[in-house]
């Protein structure tokens, strides 16, 4: 039985609504402000008028406080010379719902069967006050050390405010200060937040403040604490006798990708649209042709995939959601909004206009692939040998696309540290990769980057033009897959017994825990060796060494 | 300003009495506040008076209270009715007219409020206390008394440390007086220090700090990580712009850490056990690994291993005779002496050693060729260190439980700290846990209680007791009990894991 901690997520009934308003093709009207103007919420029940200029932000579709949230249209820096020490940041005021549901959860644990086993939800209150919520985010995204500044009372027409000031200094890159309002209605906490980096407080702080000022809190048409989608529960017990066929998963994922895109499309702020592929529907706040770059890409590296990887598992990947940010500050907002449940059918990226030409794919590439292998083959998930897991996935991120064909290219300062690495004579040879455990070659010298390295030379590198190597990763993976399934049959047959012996003496309990220490050790051992043996039937000393002599030259050794 | 020291008990008027239970009020030692919660004087305990249950707090944790509302003592000598029967009442040992004694009595509530009002308004980090001691420059929430206690410490350890390493002046980027900023709680301590998942640190870059929290039922854990990082700093003063390899800088802040300081003698002892770091030791040994010399001796690395071994490596050259001296002096030379290999790291003025000159140097001033030897001598010395001390246990106990060994070795440890009287609510919460899992239900009670008793405003500590009765069968207590840690500490969250397990698979519960 495994036990695996979720973030908390939504319950069935919200996620069958969305997937009716999607079957209807009814898109219900998101907030929409006026240039310059207010923003009005009529849904959630809130309107204030952000500084001009500053621009609105997207959020996850399971964002579950942040109701809405807007930049700076300017970046500020600062760099103290005595500290070494530099920072840019760009100002951001946050609409946050509090909803008395919430604050005042009663505690208890909900016990819900599911279809992997048991799902139990601690309904712990997440956030008791505003006050709680700016100090946990403060500590969650790790601006420094911080402290509140100022705390009082005050009326805003009528209604009753807190006000907070926090001050960011020590550990921080600069000092920073951040700003909140508490409105206190009648089933809700409406709060509002802005920072500043602390050196420009004079400049921004007027232009916070007066947002705040204008902030109104007005009746609200939807119920507040909306759902989300996605699993859920705190911790889910799965239960193995329900495990699903590849069919079910796909109707489920299918099921559960409907409910998010419908989410999606509620909650996307103006100026954003959809486009789609074959495979791909992307969410775009970005000029036409960079949204179809980036689909025709995103397509012929799944065209790759399905290819040359389609031996690492038996289930069908679905469609995935690619959002294309306008800007990093765009694509960060999306990282800090909405938990872990979006990745599941969402990957990120932004059009980067001042990164190096080598990495403005990486994001997609990342992302394209995690979807990609979790839909095909889940219990591959933190099991590969370390050389494959780390060395596919560097390599794939580095893939550009020519048309329909795929390239895995080292960035210029790979290449220049690989360089270095050679010149020190600290190549890591195929042999080693192939046999060594992930302790042994994480002590290597830029081992991580060589696997990179090895996977390009194996998939698309000299390997491929040797008919003895070109078959050697896709043998070699075929064999680890098949290997976890024969583990996994045989593990539910024997029901885990060895691990459910209980020790009936201290000196028992003792070996079995020096048993425990060195468990992956030996399993990683075993699984390696039973690679080589399958894989590599039959070489001898000659033929690895011709294998390391093949792959030192592809590093130019 | 001074913080009160002494409690009163105000004798009230009956225009005072409405508000009372708003007004009592109570400071533990350890900076924490109750308030809003009617407060009654038991002997030499203080009871908080919560909705779901009394709290008894004795009065040796209290730096100060205030109670308004108390009733007056009804006088029963034969002096006392006679003044009484005059309409005269008793006021600080004198007999005197009700509205004298109302306006005196009026006088002091003032006064003792504001102290306490004060003392209050210091628990918020924009209002902290700003101090200096000899030798440093301190920022605290906590009480006055706790601040004065740790500040000569810290003044203390700084001179003995001066003396052991012959220390100069502070090199000339340093400021005078190191700013040192003290927390009440690990909570505060990673919220304004800024760095979640240390237990402290000293930051060795301009402005440099060192930052440290209170662990207030364990005042021997707050002096091992203030002497740990109070090494950093004062090694930093030693080897400055020199950066130490990190198994060097944790090897010795473990070293000092462990040490001892007695406030009648006014004596440092150094060269202690560390009995975390030995029970961390023993627990590989059991494992089957020992860190090598090589692996400890590698500059370029920032290992964990380096504090618990390295720990054990400085007690070895610093406790054996033939090595103290020589590893002292190789220790100065890596840092000052000459035909020694700094380079500029590029962080301001701060060198360091190649991994390579490293041991180059310490072969040298040890005297040592063959590192295997060393090796040898070290793994022996260490398999023969044991620590027959409660804290010993206590560490080896909890360790044990961590690692999952909660049948046999971390009851047989951590009973071994308990009948050597550990005071430890943590040590008597984990073996209650594991007498739970062996469904010995009332020992484990007796357990919870005896922590209550210690650190009775913990509210984690009556929630356990909740879990326990729950475990038996009784609902009505588990539900009181969560109430009442509930109302201590509304933050909390309070969930039943091991409850969660037994009940859903996953053991626990004994059943």
């Amino acid at each position: 039985m495994s036990i695996e901690l979720r973030e908390s997520v939504a319950s069935g009934h919200v996620r069958n609504a969305a997937v009716a308003l999607l079957a209807l093709g009814v898109i219900v009207a998101v907030p929409r402000r006026a240039d310059a103007g207010p923003y009005k919420d009529d849904k959630l029940g809130f309107q204030l008028t952000p500084p001009g200029k500053w621009k609105q932000l997207p959020l996850a579709p399971d964002e579950k406080w942040v109701a809405a949230s807007f930049s700076c249209d300017r970046e500020f820096e600062v760099s103290d010379p005595k500290t070494n020490s530099f920072d840019r940041h760009r100002p951001q005021l946050d609409v946050v719902i509090l909803p008395k549901s919430e604050t005042e959860k009663k505690g208890g644990v909900t016990v819900e069967e599911t279809d992997e086993g048991r799902s139990i939800t601690l309904n712990r209150v997440e956030y008791k006050d505003f006050k709680d919520y700016l100090d946990k985010t403060a500590q969650r995204f790790g601006d420094g050390g911080f402290f509140f500044s100022e705390e009082k009372e005050t009326k805003v027409g009528g209604m009753k405010v807190m006000v907070y000031e926090l001050t960011f200094d020590k550990l921080a890159n600069a000092p920073k200060k951040r700003w909140g309002w508490a409105f206190f209605a009648e089933d809700a906490i409406y709060g509002v937040t802005g920072d500043a980096l602390t050196k420009f407080e004079e400049k921004v702080r007027p232009d916070i403040e007066a947002a705040f000022r204008s902030f109104k809190v007005i009746p609200h048409s939807a119920s507040l604490g909306a759902a989300r989608t996605g699993q859920s529960g705190d911790i889910v017990i799965k239960d193995p006798g329900k495990k699903q066929t590849p069919e079910e998963k796909k109707k489920k994922r299918e099921s559960d990708f409907a409910a998010y895109l419908a989410r999606l499309k509620e909650t996307l702020p103006d100026g954003w649209k959809i486009k789609e592929s074959k495979n791909y529907i992307a969410v775009t706040h970005c000029d036409d042709k960079f949204t179809k770059e980036t689909l025709d890409h995103a397509e012929a590296l799944r065209g790759w995939m399905d290819e040359s990887l389609s031996f690492l598992g038996e289930d069908v990947p679905g469609r995935a959601i690619i959002r294309c940010c306008a800007d990093e500050n765009e694509y960060r907002s999306m990282w800090k909004t909405g938990g872990y449940a979006g990745l599941r059918f969402e990957l990120y990226t932004y059009k980067d206009r001042e990164g190096t030409v080598d990495s403005r794919l990486w994001d997609l590439n990342r992302g394209l692939f995690r979807i990609w292998l979790d839909n095909k083959n889940d219990d591959l998930r933190g099991r590969l040998p370390v050389w494959v897991d780390y060395g596919l996935r560097d390599c794939i991120t580095n893939a550009i696309s020519k048309g329909k064909k795929i390239e895995f290219k080292n960035s210029g300062w790979e290449n220049e540290r690989l360089a270095t690495t050679r010149r020190a004579g600290k190549l890591i040879s195929a042999r080693d990769f192939l046999t060594k455990g992930a302790e042994e070659l994480r002590s290597l010298e830029e081992v991580r980057l060589q696997a990179q390295c090895f996977a390009n030379y194996l998939l698309q590198g000299s390997a491929q033009r040797n008919p003895k190597y070109k078959n050697i990763l896709s043998d070699y993976l075929k064999n680890f897959v098949a290997m976890l399934k024969e583990d996994a049959a045989k593990a539910e047959a024997e029901n885990d017994s060895d691990d459910s012996a209980e020790p009936t003496s201290e000196e028992e309990e003792n070996a079995a825990f020096a048993a425990r220490a060195n468990k992956w050790k030996e399993r990683e051992r075993q699984v390696l060796d039973k690679l080589i043996e399958k894989t590599f039937a039959g070489w001898e000393d000659k033929d690895w060494d011709s294998f390391d002599k093949s792959f030192a030259k592809e590093l130019g050794a | 300003m001074s913080v009160v020291r002494s409690a009163v008990i105000v004798l009230a008027a009956a225009a005072l009495a409405a508000t009372q239970a708003q007004a009592d009020l109570v400071q533990l030692k350890d900076g924490r506040f109750v308030e809003g919660v009617p407060l009654r004087l038991d002997g030499q305990t203080l009871v908080v008076k919560y909705t779901n249950g009394e709290v008894k707090v004795p009065l040796s944790m209290v730096e100060t209270y205030f109670i308004e509302g108390q009733a007056p003592p009804v006088p029963d000598t034969e002096e006392a009715i006679a003044k009484t029967a005059l309409g005269l009442v008793p006021w600080k040992g004198k007999w005197v007219k009700p509205a004298e004694r109302d306006k005196a009595m009026k006088a002091e509530i003032a006064t003792k409020r504001a102290e306490v009002e004060e003392a209050k308004k210091h628990s918020e980090w924009r209002n902290r206390y700003k101090f200096s001691s000899k030798y440093f420059s301190f920022e605290s929430t906590l009480p006055t008394t706790v601040n004065e206690q740790y500040s000569q410490l810290l003044d203390s350890f700084f001179e003995a440390f001066k003396k052991d390493w012959n220390l100069g002046p502070p090199p000339k980027d340093f400021e005078s007086k190191l700013k040192v900023c003290f927390y009440p709680t690990y909570e505060d301590f990673q919220r304004i220090g800024g760095a979640p998942g240390a237990l402290a640190y000293y930051r060795f870059v301009a402005p440099r700090e060192l930052n440290f929290f209170n662990a207030r039922t364990d005042q021997r854990q707050t002096e091992s990580v203030m002497f740990h990082e109070a090494t950093h700093y004062l090694e930093d003063y030693h080897s400055y712009p020199f950066n130490s390899p990190h198994c060097m800088g944790e090897g010795m802040a473990e070293y000092y850490g462990a040490s001892t300081w007695d406030p009648k003698t006014r004596t440092l002892k150094t060269g202690l056990i560390q009995e975390g770091r030995l029970a961390e030791v023993k627990s590989d040994i059991d494992k089957g690994r020992f860190y090598s010399l090589k692996e400890y001796l590698d500059a370029d690395s920032r290992d964990y291993e380096d504090y618990y071994w390295g720990w054990s490596f400085w007690h070895f050259m610093m406790s054996t005779p033939a090595y103290q001296k020589k590893f002292k002096t190789f220790f100065v030379e890596l840092a000052r002496g000459k035909n020694v290999d700094r380079k500029p790291t590029g962080q301001g003025a701060l060198t360091a050693v190649s991994n390579d000159e490293f041991v180059k140097v310490f072969k040298d001033r040890m005297g040592v060729k063959d590192l295997a030897l060393l090796e040898k001598e070290w793994h022996e010395y260490v398999k023969n260190l044991d620590v027959p001390t409660v804290r010993g246990y206590e560490a080896a106990g909890k360790r044990a439980f961590g690692e999952g060994r909660v049948k046999f070795l971390a009851p047989r440890l951590l009973k071994t700290a308990v009948d050597m009287g550990s005071k430890d609510p943590e040590t008597l919460v984990t073996y209650s846990q594991c007498l739970r899992m062996k469904g010995e239900f009332d020992e484990a009670l007796t357990l919870v209680d005896k922590a209550i008793t210690i650190d009775p405003l913990d509210a984690d500590l009556w929630a356990s007791r909740g879990y326990l009765l729950q475990a038996k069968g009784d609902s009505d207590g588990y539900k009181q009990m969560l109430a009442l840690a509930k109302e201590i500490n509304p933050g909390g969250d309070y969930v039943d894991i091991a409850g969660i397990a037994a009940k859903f698979g996953g053991g626990g519960d004994g059943n």
